[in-house]
């Protein structure tokens, strides 16, 4: 397969999935990128080991991760911003919301659930993306993580019990 | 009882993901990723530069070594012929 091939049919579920992650169309775009150049970069080396949506899954999940570290890691040496850093992580406010699949009626909830997702462990995070966003089942998640369906299944409940106690610590503030 | 109210809730809130509509890529982003390719092709330093300046350095390598090899035989040698006398007459001339 080409890089052309691979692009037009992959091109949605990498920047949708971005977006699931950075909800920012900008960061989206930065990560497509980064994707499709690890890709043809790879290309070569590509063992038919894995499916090759799989594959790319697995790219794009880590591209987004690196995307919020590195975005974390700004926030975090911003000498203006670490006075109030403090209080940006346990606000339930995304600064940099952006995410044009959201309608303005589900806007207010959704941003409110994504800033808990956002403080959830990286493992966490993806599970719940996976599971409920691009609404996949536990068996074609699995893979994708490298775990077992059963461990995956209780990667989630962890993940639920950790949304709860944060969303309930926010309305608590 | 409070458990399972509070996963049904949970649930309920998660479920609420899945009113996010998929978008489209905007179709700029292919044009940007070829460029991308493009340059970090330019940037690239071909094989068979690597190679001759891997030869080159290794070349060098060796010859210094091979001049510190030298420099310190004759050294040695030097200091040996002020540390022992050479035998003959001069004292008594």
């Amino acid at each position: 397969m080409t890089l052309e091939q691979l692009y037009k049919e992959y091109k949605n579920l990498v920047f949708n999935l971005a977006l699931s992650y950075t909800q920012n169309v900008e960061d989206a775009e930065e990560i497509t990128q980064d994707v499709f150049l690890s890709v043809y970069d790879n290309l070569n080396n590509f063992k038919q080991e894995a499916e090759v949506k799989t594959w790319i899954y697995r790219i794009a999940i880590n591209k987004s991760l690196d995307c919020l570290k590195a975005r974390h890691r700004k926030k975090r040496w911003g000498i203006f911003n670490a006075m109030r850093l403090d209080d940006d992580d346990t606000q339930l406010h995304l600064p940099n919301f952006n995410h044009p699949g959201i309608l303005m009626e589900n806007q207010e909830a959704l941003q409110r659930i994504f800033s808990g997702i956002n403080q959830l462990p990286e493992n966490q995070k993806t599970a719940i993306v996976l599971l409920k966003i691009e609404e996949m089942s536990n068996k074609e998640a699995a893979p994708i993580m490298k775990l077992t369906p059963k461990a995956l299944e209780s990667l989630f409940y962890r993940a639920k019990q950790n949304l709860q106690k944060i969303l309930s610590q926010s309305e608590g503030l | 009882m409070k458990n399972t109210s509070s996963n049904i809730e949970m649930d309920h809130i998660l479920n609420q993901l899945k009113n996010i509509r998929k978008v489209d890529a905007p179709d700029y982003l292919y044009t940007q990723v070829i460029a991308r390719i493009k340059a970090t092709k330019k940037r690239r330093i071909p094989l068979a530069w690597t190679s001759v300046a891997a030869i080159l350095f290794i070349g060098l390598l060796i010859t210094e070594i091979k001049i510190i090899k030298n420099w310190s035989h004759n050294n040695r040698t030097e200091v040996l012929e002020e540390l022992v006398p050479s035998a003959n007459n001069f004292l008594y001339k």
